[in-house]
């Protein structure tokens, strides 16, 4: 996935936009700086890659102009792809901008420029595969995030199907596949190339058990993918905790109740979540920024010694999590509040 | 001062001559993840301070490493009177080729036995900011066990989670300081105090810091739960970073999942080349953290006189 652009004039970033985290702008000017011999030499190709601990850089340098365009992307990024696509950036930029780049002042270009970032981030297609045995549930959530009917029926799905999320400025494509035992062979085709696997189980044990085959298999077809547990069906009287099903596959497990309505926004969130997708991409994703800053000021404030406040934002986190859909992560929270609230009274 | 050979051995490009540049040579991590280092060509060979020892490192070539798995020669000179053999090996060649590197540790463990070198044999497994992971805790802890129970051995070998991200650099600094400061005598008789110390006493772990604000000693109970230890080094780096008087300020830290109760005393009194003392516990609160504290205190009195 594209996850930062950076455009660098005179060894200054004029713009950057952020789909995910990636590298942060003081670390990356230090890494600019690095390869700015590299990437600035009359010898060489114009374009040029540089691997930064999670990130992969690709960097488009224009000599003349002292101007540097730089995509973070993840290990699981076709390079042969991005390639035009950082051509077709510069380009863009430089018909808007060429002729007076002395003199613009690119802060208030910001708008302009987003425009048409947006539009390249838009060509590399986050790919989410939604894996499972047959049954879970996983055309329910796909059909669900696409605001279809939810069968009541169970109507096997052959072969798969995607569905888009349009959020603003990333486009997410949820591709949904047959669970049938028989397709097997396909498992490992289909997930090549998904920035996140999102593996959903019914919660039942059996199912659970089956459902370790899949991480496997992910980490032979992509190795550097985010995974996380989707356990559905939490409603029902024998489901098996989420923290049980954490400890059994190994994995980060959130709940779900794919019929029920707030699903469709709890899944996004789940998502969003996974990939660390920067909030201000959509307001659906107002508590996790919420979350992640309260935990923040929670850890400030225990540091401080400051016990009462601590408890406050440890509680609030709590709900917050819940609204997530992240159970154990809230139980996590609940304890912490609890036990450091004897020492209030 | 006492001398200890300490042998860099892994995989092509897998970063021995990296991190051996950052912890002793003080080059930027950033700049060498930029612009990886050439093969090393030969033994590379320097000698280093730390605390009370001398360090004579030897780094060897990656692309040799093969044929140093199989010449006895070639394995006398390089291991011969070495105190520790650490094999380094990164995240993703564990993810797609495990096997290998299975069977390079256990080729190093028969060499080491044959030769009766009574070299400690330690594992580096580097590069971990690959592996991105809400729970990375549990996770690491899941493939230590995975790595201990894949080698089949007698007994359980010592793992390092190591990184040189910005974030995570404190894991280098860590593993080497933990890593020497097991051939310094006066910190051996520190933890053997401290396990004495510590015996009846449930989930409660401890450390002892260097001037360097490096962790030099670990000891935890039986019941300890490790997969918070990954959250509790970033923390204790992240409190040092800090000024000495805020460590102590507060009396509970976060460690991903946990809060555990805490306890920092200073122990520089006793030996210049110790710090602090930190103990963390889940469940003794601060008598009870004072008197093993105050316990440990006696003990080491004891010893100096």
């Amino acid at each position: 996935m594209l996850k930062q652009v950076y455009i660098i004039l005179n060894d200054k970033i004029i713009y950057h936009r952020s789909y995910s985290k990636g590298i942060n702008a003081s670390l990356l000017i230090n890494v600019y700086l690095s390869i700015k011999s590299e990437a600035f030499s009359s010898i060489g190709d114009e374009i040029g890659i540089h691997d930064f601990f999670e990130s992969r850089i690709l960097y488009l340098a224009d000599r003349d102009l002292n101007l540097l365009f730089l995509f973070v992307l993840g290990f699981s990024d076709d390079i042969e792809t991005a390639k035009p696509l950082i051509k077709r950036l510069r380009n863009k930029f430089l018909d808007s901008f060429k002729d007076n780049m002395a003199n613009v002042d690119f802060a208030a270009k910001n708008e302009e420029i987003k425009v048409f970032v947006d539009e390249i981030q838009r060509n590399f297609r986050v790919k989410i595969s939604i894996v499972g045995l047959s049954g879970v549930g996983k055309t329910t959530i796909t059909r669900l995030i696409k605001s279809e009917e939810v069968p009541t029926e169970h109507i096997p799905t052959i072969t798969g199907k995607v569905a888009t999320i349009k959020l603003e400025g990333v486009n997410l494509y949820l591709w949904d596949f047959a669970g049938q035992d028989q397709f097997d062979y396909l498992w490992e085709k289909f997930m090549t190339g998904s920035d996140a696997i999102l593996l959903m189980t019914d919660s039942t044990q059996s199912n659970i058990e089956k459902s370790k085959n899949f991480i496997n298999i992910s980490s032979k077809a992509v190795p550097f993918a985010r995974i996380a547990i989707i356990a559905n069906k939490q409603d029902l009287p024998h489901a098996i905790s989420i923290e049980e099903i954490e400890n059994v596959i190994g994995q980060k497990t959130y709940a779900m109740v794919a019929i029920e309505p707030g699903s469709r926004d709890k899944m996004i969130r789940i998502i969003a979540d996974l990939l660390d997708l920067n909030p201000d991409v959509s307001p659906l994703f107002k508590p996790i920024f919420e979350r992640d800053m309260t935990a923040k000021n929670a850890q400030k404030a225990l540091e401080e010694g400051n016990l009462k406040q601590a408890v406050m934002d440890f509680d609030k986190l709590y709900s917050l999590c819940n609204e997530i859909g992240d159970e154990s992560k809230a139980t996590e929270y609940k304890k912490k509040a609890d036990k450091l609230r004897i020492f209030t009274i | 001062m006492l001398t200890k050979r300490v042998a860099l051995v892994g995989k092509p490009e897998v970063g021995k001559t990296t991190i051996k540049k950052v912890i002793f040579e003080g080059e930027d991590p950033n700049e060498l993840v930029l612009f990886p280092l050439e093969a090393t060509i030969g033994i590379k060979y320097s000698v280093h301070e730390f605390m009370d020892l001398k360090i004579s490192l030897l780094d060897t070539p990656g692309q040799s490493l093969p044929i140093l798995l199989k010449d006895e020669d070639k394995q006398l000179t390089t291991f011969e009177n070495t105190g520790a053999i650490i094999y380094i090996f990164d995240y993703p060649t564990w993810i797609s080729d495990s096997q290998d590197i299975i069977d390079d540790i256990k080729s190093l463990y028969e060499i080491n036995k044959k030769h009766k070198f009574e070299a400690k044999l330690i594992l580096f497994l580097h590069k971990i900011d690959l592996l991105i992971d809400k729970k990375i805790g549990s996770k690491l802890d899941l493939i230590r066990k995975q790595i201990n129970r894949q080698l089949e051995l007698p007994e359980d070998l010592t793992i390092y989670f190591t990184s040189l991200h910005p974030n995570l650099v404190y894991t280098i600094y860590n593993a080497i300081s933990h890593t020497f400061s097991t051939f310094s005598e006066a910190t051996v008789n520190l933890e053997e105090i401290i396990k004495k110390s510590m015996q009846n006493l449930t989930k409660t772990i401890c450390f002892v810091s260097n001037q360097d604000r490096n962790l030099i000693v670990q000891v935890s109970s039986t019941d300890f739960d490790t997969s918070t230890l990954y959250y509790l080094y970033e923390r204790i780096y992240e409190e040092s970073k800090l000024s000495g008087e805020t460590i102590s300020v507060a009396k509970f830290i976060s460690a991903g999942p946990k809060i555990l109760y805490k306890l920092i005393v200073d122990l520089s009194s006793y030996n210049a080349s110790f710090k602090n003392l930190l103990v963390f516990s889940e469940t003794l609160q601060e008598e009870d953290l004072n008197n093993l504290v105050n316990n440990i205190k006696k003990a080491l009195e004891q010893n100096s006189i």
